[in-house]
């Protein structure tokens, strides 16, 4: 496909042939991963229609023992086809803060042929069978998670004769694709500067995955694997098989364009610019056209990085480059190597910001003028960069275990971003320094801690909000008190293994765990039972102190004490800690306790001057740290600091208000 | 105008009375209604053993705690400025037609006497002239809308709101006060009624441009004097110490309120076209009547 469109640009009067890149896609001679798919497209962006066309030539190998009769793909443009459908149901037509409006927010995906083809030379192993078959009529729409019949985002296609274990089948399917108006992910959107945005992704056929007995949850001892094939859902989109992608793109002369993977080739005209791209060992592929971007780079030892700027953020491309870097360093150092040789930052409009795709992220979350001392920009880059190891590379199942990735990627958010940027992270004020941990931490223990288990399916939460809590903000605090409770050196060696182990790959929660345990050398099944798959709430107070002076028998004896510290586990999270007691000698004990009881009593035999429980601040997760210390004397200093402080507040506010009468 | 502004110096020296009573005002109004976040944080904190840390660093995690405890507290403390604010706002207009009488003429008159005789009068401008602020709130509201049509992009919001649009909305209002002031010294030292008052003050500023000079030099100084806690406050640490330099500067403020309204009225009374024959109130003889009331 690649040779018959140069020979058609031949024939034209003006062309320009750019001199091939020769980048490889990754820093390894071998594949990095089982290569299960190929993509091979050639296709063409229509901007007056915001449409894709094109033709897509797969392949797809059986990692099966047994035949399998039946693909699925991933239809996932038909999520905004209707207001039926189940994205657009779950929505609402509501997506982080944007709105899908009127009738040009219309998208979707048709296939217009699809074909079994003999497999290309070069694909792995070629189709015995190789006459072609049209399969168009054989395509049926799946709704395999909630029966929603108005939903077509997956299909299925029965084969006509089943494909045998270790054999690739390859099929040409020719596809338009309509970009709807962008509000969440995908689509179109007008710039300021009057010129058309497309960010595509979820935008052409993806095969599901083929799950095989054994891997993840499929039984070992099934007889045959199964297709796990999600529909598209308002809180999760991500779960395909690795493989290699060749993508070829017409786009009109004057867009700049950015995608997945290295680019390859690129052929100039008149009137349009041709751009091919390869990716190795990835398993999706997006890209983004826009004539307005700016374009900026930068290297970071093998990996070439370039940033697709709005020009109205020009002045923040540095804080760009800062923050992904330092995301390089420490991901290199904490979790492994990034073995690609490319990274794309794309500074989308609207809901096509902080999205992650194969070496290729967008970033954006900034605004004109926005001071250094607000790092979203940074934070939404430090985060989608993270994908490329959570989710990238270590591709678990988002629809079924989202906290595999935006959960781990969000707890090296908050890492990241304090070890890079300090106590203020997140805010850098002189009066408030806030940082990406506590965030995180607040986001859960304030908001219903006790609804919605970790280990759920996406569109299975009662509650929608729940599911950004319990995806992100609450594995962020349940691996940072795991990062506390084991230490960070055991923190790190279970990250790395984690990655050593399962990269390239589809890891579950139990894999997880298993490096975990393995690593730490303990049962953390009590840990991962109350705060992965349940809902328990951890909130422990340091209930009462109470010191008896024991009158002397004679006036020889020496004044002797009882004194008491009562600890209460105030909800049903059990977690092992340290109780620190102060005695007014100035002397301290610590103590160990196992978190059980829900009621426990220390006794000394000195007066206690203060106790506090978890002193070093190991449980995050406790839903209220405030009860976790008492003095017996009380303090006033901070009430009276505050209400100084309000004081000169309302003083001020007085004096500002008096100019109105 | 080099006179009129030393003359405002002047009235702070004469009537330091006049400058503590406003500062104690102020204060007292501003801590009795903080006496319940201190009760609130009190109990909230005071037994937690965490009070020393949170007066030294601020802690989201623990604040969130104890904002879960105490929120309702100050809630409640919001709630009363819903009332207090309108009194306070009484209370200005009082103190201004008061000071502006007290003031006047070489600074001997009785302040409360001028309190007494003119406050009615006076909260009826004031009313006129937040019915005009109001109207000019209106009217920048709806140019942002406009100017926002026209400039619609990233840059444009963000020069509008956070350059464009307070510029404007400040340079008018602070317009609209400037007459307000000139108002209500005519008010007074000419006994008008609030009607021909509003007239005097409205017109006062395009006879007299230099009064805008006057006014923005005690804007200034009036700006400064007041952001000077807030900036106080992030670079010296403790709790009483810090405090009492605040009450330093907001003790300064109220000096600036009366040279303000010193400098303001010496302008007038210099600058009028021709003085109030048929007054009501004939100009006392300097030096004869002591003064009554705050000294």
């Amino acid at each position: 496909m690649f040779f018959k469109k140069c020979l058609s640009g031949a024939v034209l009067a003006f062309l320009i042939v750019v001199p091939t890149f020769g980048q490889r896609a990754t820093i390894s001679d071998k594949p990095l991963s089982d290569r299960i798919v190929s993509y091979t497209m050639d296709v063409t962006l229509e901007p007056e229609s915001h449409t894709v066309r094109g033709t897509e030539h797969v392949t797809w190998r059986n990692p099966d023992r047994s035949p399998v009769d039946e693909l699925q793909f991933h239809l996932y443009l038909n999520a905004f086809e209707s207001a039926h459908s189940t994205f657009m149901r779950e929505s609402g037509g509501q997506h982080r803060g944007f709105s899908a409006h009127g009738d040009h927010v219309r998208g979707g995906i048709n296939v217009n042929r699809l074909q079994l083809v003999p497999a290309h030379q070069g694909d792995a192993v070629p189709l015995t069978a190789a006459p072609l078959v049209d399969l168009t009529d054989r395509i049926t729409f799946i709704q395999p998670d909630d029966n929603n019949a108005d939903d077509r985002t997956v299909i299925s296609v029965k084969l006509p004769r089943a494909v045998a274990p270790g054999e690739t089948i390859a099929l040409d399917i020719d596809f338009t694709s309509k970009l709807p108006k962008l509000f969440s992910r995908t689509g179109w959107q007008t710039s300021e500067q009057g010129n058309t945005f497309f960010m595509v992704a979820q935008w052409f056929p993806k095969l599901g995955v083929y799950e095989i007995p054994g891997q993840r949850y499929v039984p070992a001892d099934a007889p045959h694997g199964q297709w796990n094939t999600h529909q598209f859902h308002e809180n999760s989109e991500f779960y395909a098989d690795f493989g290699t992608y060749d993508v070829t793109m017409t786009v009109p002369d004057g867009y700049t364009v950015g995608a997945s993977g290295v680019r390859v080739n690129e052929l100039m005209d008149d009137v349009t610019r041709t751009l091919t791209y390869h990716a190795d060992d990835v398993h999706d592929f997006a890209w983004t056209a826009s004539p307005d971007y700016l374009e900026f780079h930068d290297t970071w030892r093998h990996v070439n990085i370039r940033l697709l700027m709005q020009p109205q953020h020009r002045a923040q491309v540095k804080r760009h480059f800062e923050a992904v870097k330092a995301a390089l360093e420490r991901f290199d150092t904490w979790v492994g190597p990034y073995p690609y040789t490319t990274l794309t930052l794309v500074d989308g409009l609207g809901g096509a910001n902080g999205m992650e795709y194969p070496t290729l992220i967008t970033c954006g979350f900034t605004h004109y003028g926005l001071p250094a001392w607000i790092r979203a920009p940074e934070s939404v880059t430090i985060h989608e960069f993270g994908h490329q190891y959570f989710y990238g590379m270590l591709a678990s199942n988002e629809f079924e275990e989202a906290w595999l990735d935006e959960g781990i990627n969000s707890y090296m958010e908050t890492r990241i971003m304090d070890d890079a940027y300090g106590p203020g992270s997140v805010l850098d004020l002189p009066f408030a320094r806030i940082n990406d941990g506590e965030m995180q931490r607040i986001s859960y223990t304030k908001s219903h801690p006790d609804r919605g288990a970790i280990f759920t399916k996406s569109w299975k939460y009662a509650f929608s909000s729940d599911y950004g809590k319990a995806s992100y903000a609450k594995p962020a605090t349940v691996l940072n008190t795991l990062e506390r409770y084991l230490g960070w050196n055991v923190m790190h060696d279970i990250l790395q293994t984690y990655y050593a182990r399962w990269r390239f790959r589809h890891p579950s929660t139990r894999d997880f765990i298993a490096v975990a345990e393995e690593v730490s050398g303990q049962d953390l099944g009590w840990f991962f039972d109350q705060f992965v798959y349940g809902t328990v709430v951890v909130d422990d107070e340091v209930d009462a102190i109470v010191n008896k002076r024991i009158p002397a028998l004679d006036s020889t004896a020496e004044v002797t004490y009882k004194s008491e510290v009562r600890i209460h586990r105030k909800r049903d999270g059990i977690f092992p800690q340290k109780l620190l007691v102060r005695f007014g000698d100035g002397s301290e004990q610590r103590l160990g306790w196992d978190g059980r009881d829900e009621w426990k009593s220390f006794t000394f035999d000195q007066p206690i001057e203060e106790a506090y429980l978890d002193p070093e601040n190991v449980v995050w997760l406790d839903v209220n740290r405030l009860n976790n210390r008492k003095a017996v004397a009380s303090d006033n200093v901070m009430a009276r600091k505050e209400q100084l402080r309000f004081t000169t507040l309302l003083q001020q506010v007085f004096y500002l208000v008096a100019g109105l009468l | 105008m080099i006179s009129s502004f030393s003359a405002g110096f002047d009235a702070i020296r004469k009537r330091p009375g006049l400058v503590g009573l406003l500062y104690l005002v102020n204060l007292c109004v501003a801590f009795t209604l903080t006496v319940p976040v201190y009760i609130a944080f009190n109990n909230t904190v005071g037994p937690s053993g965490f009070s020393g840390d949170l007066a030294h660093a601020f802690d989201l995690v623990l604040w969130t705690d104890i904002m879960e405890k105490a929120g309702n507290t100050m809630i409640a403390m919001g709630g009363q400025l819903l009332w207090m604010i309108p009194l306070y706002l009484v209370w200005k207009a009082a103190i201004s037609v008061g000071l502006v009488h007290a003031i006047r003429n070489g600074g001997v008159r009785p302040f409360w006497q001028g309190v007494g005789q003119f406050t009615g009068r006076g909260l009826l401008l004031g009313l006129y002239f937040l019915l005009i602020l109001l109207a000019w709130t209106g009217i920048t509201a709806v140019g942002t809308v406009v100017l926002r049509m026209l400039w619609d992009s990233e840059a444009g919001t963000f020069w509008i709101f956070f350059a464009i649009l307070p510029a404007i909305y400040v340079t008018g209002a602070a317009l609209i006060d400037l007459m307000h002031d000139y108002a209500r010294i005519a008010l007074v030292v000419e006994n008008k009624p609030a009607g021909r008052a509003l007239l005097a003050g409205i017109a006062w500023p395009v006879r007299q441009g230099v009064s805008f000079a006057l006014y923005a030099a005690w804007f200034f100084i009036g700006t400064a004097v007041l952001i000077a806690p807030t900036v106080s406050s992030m670079t010296i640490v403790g709790i009483w110490g810090p405090f009492l330099i605040q009450q330093v500067f907001l003790l300064l403020r109220a000096a600036v309120t009366v040279g303000w309204f010193g400098s303001e009225v010496h302008f007038f009374e210099t600058r009028r076209e021709s003085p109030l024959i048929a007054s009501t109130e004939a100009d006392l003889p300097l030096g004869d009547v002591p003064e009554i009331g705050v000294a």
